[in-house]
């Protein structure tokens, strides 16, 4: 009942004209921005992110959520109109998403999404709503050990989910966390790695390193690849769905929504993994699964149900923890820390209206995803016929903007560009770009902890193994970098299939 | 390639314990933890059989020539103010990839550079660099 008022609570901060007005901004910008070729929803995030300079952190929050949302669905569009995902977790949905626009079947395809997205996206708020406040009020009675044993099990999963190589995915983590470290130390005040720059002795800015690493990257890549978009008409045949299809549809949706969830929460790479599982989960099902990769409607439903609801699962972790579950949910850390707000278990306690009202805020973010998404198609459709010859400068001068909006230096433009070409160094290699992220934005918490926990323990290093949840923590970790080594090894005599990640 | 990375990872976590000796152990000890992982991350990827590298076609030289033209666009940002190195940047741009546009180019420029000052700079009061305009 105390979660229902609490609800309750942030349906009337939602509700404000100002703040819904927020929400629909941020759906809106966040599913044009999602949709554009050549840049995904981390990209999204992070180059709409200066638009949130003074606003209200609760209004932040909401404008955020709707941006989260909106550029997770964005990616889904061009899956299914154009064969290009423009995430990782959509890519399954290609498969079977094209195959139904090249049937003419575009229409249902598209509306699927929405409704999967929108069903399975509000199941997973509600196990949002359900499991953040307890999971908080476990995660008050952490120590600083158990802290930083909880990072490193998020980073070391998601170093064992993402990508193609563990090391790899290691290297960037480590990447990430080094990065973190520059500027003066918050407890001594010595400067680390500023090269003698004064510009870096405040330590790198968050926006600097996205846009670098997403925005600028991911326009390089496009430009060298050459990936201009066959501009040819997209026949999207008629914007609705038959009962049949729907009822059809139904049970893919729901047990997409709960796998999606289930796997959202643990921290990691979330929405593609759910995505993946949850397809082959309705293969496995399936009366027809050779169906599947010709137009079978389950296989757009199921995926694009299943990622929606691990990126809201993905906020638990974030909300409750102060750990974000994924790369995008790393974003989001980034930017409320921005807004000044340290989500964490005393987000519920401390600063209700700003929790709950994200909470609410993403309820009615999916109805607004499905409000709007089935009639704005159409722009959509058109917005993919813009020429990236226009579209790719944008996107730069856009980040221009971004970066210098924030301490209005050239240094940082500089800085962007090195973080540009790191990027796509990194891309054209396979190091996940979002363990880098992930491990940026804990770096200072993750130190911190480090520390404290040591100064607690007088140096002694068997702090970390002492408690139960730690030592299990730490093993868990460990875990989850060697056992795909192993396995690999185990494997080792049959090629691996697997998508690109 | 790998292996270069690799060696550069190398040269990184050796180079970071000799700081740590320069510094009190505090602020440092992190740093050295962190290298001593890159190192070994590093040797994982050294002794791994490296993985096929992706056929790679396309325009590599296009890349170049808009890290150059970025990298202009930097120099000149507070130089010449945020709306002539934005109109410049674009029309160079756009000039290169759609070769075929001529007068369009610096049409489409204007009017985007025209779009995000609107937006950002009066819209949203983002401060912008106003340079040989100057006088805003």
């Amino acid at each position: 009942m105390e979660t229902l008022d609490h609800l309750l609570y942030g349906l009337t901060i939602v509700l404000e004209p100002a703040n819904l007005g927020f929400l629909l901004l941020g759906t809106v910008l966040g599913t044009l921005v999602g949709v554009l070729p050549g840049i995904g929803p981390q990209g999204a995030i992070a180059l709409l992110l200066p638009l949130t300079y003074g606003m209200h952190p609760a209004s932040t929050l909401i404008f955020l959520a709707g941006l989260y949302n909106g550029a997770m669905y964005g990616g889904s569009t061009t899956s299914i109109l154009l064969n290009v995902p423009g995430e990782s977790a959509s890519v399954i949905t290609c498969l079977d998403g094209y195959e139904m626009t090249r049937q003419g079947r575009a229409g249902p395809a598209l509306v699927i999404a929405a409704v999967g997205s929108f069903i399975a996206g509000t199941l997973a708020v509600g196990g949002l709503t359900l499991i953040g406040p307890s999971l908080a009020s476990i995660a008050l009675r952490f120590g600083p050990a158990e802290y930083f044993s909880l990072m490193l099990l998020g980073l070391a999963t998601t170093a064992g989910m993402v990508g193609r190589s563990v090391a790899k995915s290691a290297a960037a983590a480590l990447l990430g966390l080094m990065f973190a470290t520059v500027g003066v130390d918050m407890s001594s005040g010595v400067p680390r790695y500023s090269l003698g720059l004064p510009a870096l002795l405040d330590g790198i800015d968050f926006l600097v390193l996205t846009l670098g690493l997403f925005a600028v990257s991911e326009v390089l890549v496009s430009l060298e690849e050459a990936r201009i978009l066959t501009q040819g008409r997209v026949r999207v045949g008629r914007l609705w769905l038959s009962l049949r299809d729907f009822l059809a549809s139904l049970g893919a949706i729901l047990r997409g929504g709960v796998i999606g969830f289930v796997i959202g929460v643990l921290p990691g790479a979330g929405p593609i993994i759910a995505s993946f599982l949850s397809y082959s989960v309705e293969k496995q099902l399936s009366r027809h699964p050779e169906r599947f990769g010709k137009g079978e409607i389950r296989g757009v439903a199921a995926p694009e149900s299943a990622n929606n609801a691990a990126a809201t699962g993905a906020l638990v972790p974030l909300l409750a923890l102060g750990i974000p579950g994924s790369g995008t949910a790393a974003l989001m850390l980034g930017a409320l820390l921005m807004a000044g707000v340290r989500p964490g278990p005393l987000l519920f306690a401390q600063h209700p209206d700003v929790a709950w009202g994200l909470i609410a805020s993403l309820y009615l973010g999916n109805l607004m995803l499905l409000a709007l998404n089935i009639p704005l198609v159409g722009v959509f459709i058109r917005i993919l016929h813009v020429p990236l010859a226009v579209m790719l400068p944008a996107i730069l001068a856009l980040s221009f903007i971004g970066v210098y909006s924030v301490n209005r230096s050239v240094f940082d433009l500089g800085l962007m560009l090195i973080f540009g070409g790191l990027g796509y160094y990194l891309r054209k290699h396979d190091y996940p770009l979002a363990s880098l992220v992930l491990a940026f934005v804990l770096g200072g918490l993750m130190e911190q902890n480090f520390r404290r926990a040591l100064m607690i323990s007088g140096g002694d290093y068997t702090i970390f193994v002492r408690s139960g949840l730690s030592a299990a923590m730490l093993a868990a970790s460990v875990a989850f970098l060697v056992l795909p080594f192993l396995v690999k090894r185990l494997r080792s005599l049959k090629p691996r299939e697997e998508g690109q990640a | 390639m790998l292996l270069a990375l690799a060696a550069a990872f190398w040269r990184g976590a050796y180079r970071m314990p000799a700081y740590g000796i320069t510094d009190p152990v505090g602020p440092a000890g992190f740093p050295i933890l962190l290298a001593g992982a890159l190192g070994l991350t590093a040797g994982v990827l050294i002794v791994r059989p490296r993985a096929e590298e992706r056929a790679q076609r396309g325009r590599p030289l296009h890349m170049v020539i808009v890290f150059g033209l970025l990298t202009g666009y930097i120099l000149l940002f507070e130089r010449l103010g945020f709306l002539l190195s934005t109109v410049l940047f674009l029309s160079s741009s756009i000039a290169l990839f759609a070769p075929g546009w001529r007068w369009r180019v610096p049409l489409f420029a204007i009017v985007l550079t025209s779009l995000l000052q609107l937006l950002f700079g009066y819209a949203l009061g983002i401060s912008l660099p106003s340079g040989l305009l100057g006088g805003k």
